[in-house]
């Protein structure tokens, strides 16, 4: 999957370089406007259908929200902090925390609403997210707690770092992982168009 | 933008209605593929035809790797301040329902 991801990218790019002509891309936009519908459309039918999540939450009671809101309010911060070290504006350093990991959706939502550079650095930013949670999470779970672990997988807590949280911190963090991760990867298309917007 | 949460909105109800009836469920997954699809290809096409994107690759990754270090590194922080608050609340609750008994 992340390959076939990696590889559409790069595709792409070859394309871009080699054979297609940059004013050819600005007739493009109808497409990739109508791309982008039916992806958010697919990607919320798949959301709404997933109603696992409200079980679990009775499972486990309403205090549980203050996990992925925690991680949102870290995230938030720690992107704006890294994003003033390298001067880079506010609306994008938060717009590429909010994808909270999920580097495929976040990517091409600020590439196409904002500009292809910051959907650059999101897709990256979020990949590394990912890789980093990989190696993060058993240290995290073990040294300093085991629902601390749920945060460095953001969005991905819910399916790719899942299997690290459950192994690393047990099956209750990892039920908690499950729901924090579900309502982060909710926020995600809702939080980037909205943050890379912003006017400050 | 509104179009992005009009049409999440949309999809939402339409899933939690379960309008579509099982049998094309799969469709959806491969709906959702193929609209990423051509996002990712174009994506890749726009830094591809962009000089300045490719020569900076190198700061774009170091920038990148940084907001990823810190979003991971505050989030941290904040859920350890967070369980240190929910379980010493928990051990309140417990203790109080221990006085009484």
């Amino acid at each position: 999957m992340t390959w076939l991801i990696i590889g559409t990218i790069m595709v792409g790019g070859a394309l871009g370089y080699w054979i297609i002509p940059a004013n050819l891309l600005s007739q493009l936009d109808q497409i990739t406007s109508l791309a982008l519908g039916i992806l958010i459309l697919g990607v919320g039918i798949e959301l709404g259908q997933n109603k696992e999540i409200w079980v679990k939450f009775k499972q486990l009671g309403w205090k549980v929200i203050l996990v992925p809101l925690g991680i949102v309010l870290g995230t938030l911060l720690g992107t704006t902090i890294a994003g003033w070290l390298i001067k880079m504006p506010f609306n994008e350093s938060a717009a590429i925390g909010a994808g909270f990991g999920w580097y495929s959706l976040s990517a091409v939502l600020i590439a196409k609403i904002y500009n292809a550079q910051t959907g650059t650095v999101a897709f990256l930013a979020n990949v590394f997210r990912e890789v980093l949670a990989i190696l993060f999470i058993p240290f995290v779970a073990t040294k300093i707690g085991r629902i601390t672990s749920v945060a460095p997988g953001g969005a991905t807590a819910m399916d790719t770092t899942l299997p690290f949280v459950t192994k690393a911190a047990g099956p209750e963090a990892g039920l908690i992982a499950f729901i924090s991760g579900a309502i982060l990867t909710t926020l995600v298309p809702i939080l980037v168009p909205l943050l890379i917007n912003l006017k400050l | 933008m509104t179009i992005v949460l009009v049409a999440l909105g949309i999809g939402m109800l339409i899933g939690y209605w379960q309008i579509i009836p099982n049998k094309y469920s799969r469709w959806t997954g491969y709906l959702t593929w193929f609209g990423l699809f051509i996002l990712l290809l174009t994506m890749g096409v726009r830094i591809g035809s962009d000089e300045k994107i490719l020569a900076n690759l190198g700061t774009l990754g170091v920038q990148a790797f940084l907001l990823a270090l810190f979003s991971v590194v505050f989030s941290v922080i904040i859920l350890f301040l967070l369980e240190h608050y929910l379980i010493s609340y928990q051990k309140e609750e417990q203790r109080k329902v221990g006085e009484k008994a």
